[in-house]
């Protein structure tokens, strides 16, 4: 975009731009939220990424030494520290592996869900007339149904498989995404800098993409923070379905289900995948509220 | 009389009003209703009128920013009405427009670069090694600081928005501006800075100005002749000086009636209109002004006023005066 040749040098902009990321640091201070999601957040990718060194043991591995003599799951122990599930694995891997499919499958979905909510909204904001109703008409079917009795209907015909699931919540979750973009574009197109690019000449997909979708983000961001948690429980509901991730690939939704049937006499099998999953939620929408507080120009009275 | 840039005739544009589940057109609001015009080359033509008579309409209908519903709209002798796509896009390049609010009128998430270079990509008016400078040139030529072409709008105060408003404008070499009330959300002083720097430009670049304003001070200042509009239609245009000392249609001697003096001994009597502007979905019958008129007679209810030139170059749109 800019031109660095001439007088503004490039060591200027990049003072510019550290300046803008201070000042952006300065502000975030006032909002913990954003500190305290931040920081789940990053602990979990990092455990995702790092999940091979991190895992004491071979997630998938059945271990002798896993039961106790009348077969039933080993409680937390210095070998196991969370214990071990009905098969004798290692709960703490499983917990460790299962963030790789949760946080994928939340952020991945979330993604789809973003391309075409904001396509199908922005569509429909700018446009309007037939083109807005007819969107808005298949937003709202989506939206009428069950999402998740949607989802496993999907997950059934395609075949219950990681990608499946991935593709199930990723082209169903996109209906709220969509009116909360089309809400924005029918506000902004109407703003004079939106006029003065039509005056100009710009063509339709330009005042869309280039004057439009940047005034448009600040909104969608938080309420794709808040779509990862949803994701993520939708990926534990079906798993715990036995729709979703299927045995023996960790995941926390397949391990609370087989948790179920120990929950008797060996809760940790239960206790773990679901504070696993607690936390996850907790750092995504804690990071959603506090970007929706940040942006919010009234929570920034006073912390200029 | 030297050739008219722009030639407006019989302009309208009307909203349809929809109602009930169908969105059935119950109607229409007549927010420019039969307006027309020319302009000539190198002159500023300031239309006048209170809030909702269709002045931005108009500015905007000329421009086919709105579309208008009937008229002709002539640029240099073409109909730009019927113009395509790609002929509009090109017509952009001769006429643009700067509009009222300057705080809603850049993007805040562009640079001021941005903003500026859009038109230049648009159009395709320089490399891209170029753009920096012409960004800079532009912004020089509206008083600005070249080095504020990094900055966001934010950063800026009302005037000097406007003028990066102005440098838009500009950017791709336009004969036309529609200035749709460029300075009446700027402070006083800020005010004279603008429509100076507005002066200079047309007579530096040989500019056309069509001038939309409420302020009818301003719109002497700056305006070689002025059309008066009531909801929208045209009750009078004439010179500046001649509409100023010898108006002749009722609403516009209560307009003038209505500009504070310097003087604060001067007596001079205020004509206050009743009433407030009828609904233009449904305007009264006859001359459209006769419900709040002074001096409205029988056949001001009943007739529409003819548009008479009572003298050279002044037009009214009224029975008593004509």
């Amino acid at each position: 975009m800019v031109n660095h040749q001439t007088t503004m040098s490039n060591s200027d902009y990049e003072m510019a731009r550290r300046s803008a990321l201070k000042s952006v640091l300065r502000h975030i201070r006032h909002f913990p939220m954003i500190y305290v999601g931040g920081l789940i957040v990053l602990l979990l990718a990092i455990v995702a990424v790092f999940a091979p060194l991190l895992a004491p043991h071979n997630p998938n591995f059945p271990f002798q030494n896993g039961l106790t003599l009348d077969g039933s799951p080993k409680p937390p122990s210095h070998e196991f520290p969370f214990g071990t599930d009905e098969n004798g694995r290692d709960i703490l891997s499983r917990v460790i592996y299962g963030t790789r499919v949760s946080l994928t499958v939340g952020i991945v979905s979330t993604i789809i869900n973003l391309v075409i909510g904001v396509l199908v909204g922005m569509l429909a904001g700018y446009y309007g007339r037939w083109i807005d109703s007819a969107l808005m008409m298949v937003t709202e079917t989506i939206l009428a149904i069950p999402f998740l009795l949607f989802c496993m209907a999907l997950v059934a015909v395609l075949g219950a498989s990681f990608m499946n699931v991935l593709l199930a919540i990723g082209l169903l979750g996109w209906g709220v995404m969509a009116r909360i973009v089309r809400g924005q574009v029918l506000a902004i197109k109407e703003m004079e800098y939106v006029q003065a690019a039509r005056a100009l000449g710009a063509s339709h997909l330009r005042i869309m993409f280039r004057s439009i979708l940047p005034n448009v983000f600040g909104p969608v961001i938080v309420f794709s923070m808040l779509n990862v948690c949803n994701n993520i429980l939708a990926e534990a509901g079906l798993s715990y379905l036995g729709i979703g991730i299927q045995q023996p690939t960790a995941s926390w939704g397949n391990m609370i289900q087989e948790g179920v049937n120990t929950y008797q006499f060996a809760p940790w099998t239960l206790w773990f995948p679901g504070l696993a999953l607690m936390i996850a939620v907790l750092g995504f929408n804690l990071l959603g509220d506090g970007f929706r507080d940040w942006l919010d120009p009234q929570s920034r009275v006073g912390t200029r | 009389m030297s050739d008219p840039v722009l030639q407006v005739n019989s302009l309208a544009t009307h909203f349809p009003i929809r109602r009930g589940v169908l969105r059935r057109t119950v109607g229409h609001v007549r927010a420019v209703d039969g307006i027309s015009f020319s302009v000539k080359r190198g002159e500023t033509l300031g239309v006048v009128g209170e809030s909702g008579c269709g002045k931005t309409t108009m500015g905007r209908s000329v421009l086919r920013l709105i579309e208008p519903t009937g008229g002709d709209v002539f640029y240099n002798g073409r109909n730009i009405l019927n113009f395509s796509k790609s002929e509009l896009r090109n017509l952009r390049r001769e006429m643009q427009i700067v509009f009222q609010d300057p705080f809603a009128s850049l993007n805040p998430r562009y640079r001021i670069y941005q903003t500026l270079s859009e038109p230049l990509i648009i159009h395709n008016l320089c490399s891209p090694s170029e753009r920096m400078e012409r960004v800079q040139s532009l912004l020089a030529r509206v008083g600005l600081d070249p080095d504020d072409a990094r900055r966001f709008p934010h950063e800026f105060s009302g005037g000097q928005r406007q003028r990066i408003g102005i440098a838009r404008a500009l950017a791709v070499n336009p004969k036309l501006l529609v200035l749709d009330e460029p300075v009446a959300a700027l402070d006083v002083s800020v005010q004279s800075q603008v429509l100076n720097l507005l002066v200079d430009l047309q007579k530096e670049l040989g500019l056309t100005y069509i001038f939309v304003a409420h302020d009818l001070s301003v719109v002497r200042h700056i305006s070689h002749r002025i059309m008066v509009l009531y909801l929208g239609r045209m009750a009078e245009i004439a010179d500046a000086d001649e509409l100023f000392e010898n108006p002749l249609h009722p609403y516009t001697e209560a307009l003038l009636s209505a500009i504070p003096m310097p003087d604060p001994d001067a007596r001079r009597e205020r004509i206050i209109l009743s009433g407030d502007v009828p609904n233009p979905a449904n305007p009264p019958k006859g001359c459209v002004f006769h419900t709040r008129c002074p001096l409205a007679q029988d056949v001001c209810k009943s007739r529409v006023p003819e548009w008479n030139e009572v003298s050279p170059n002044h037009f009214v749109a009224c029975h008593l005066r004509a």
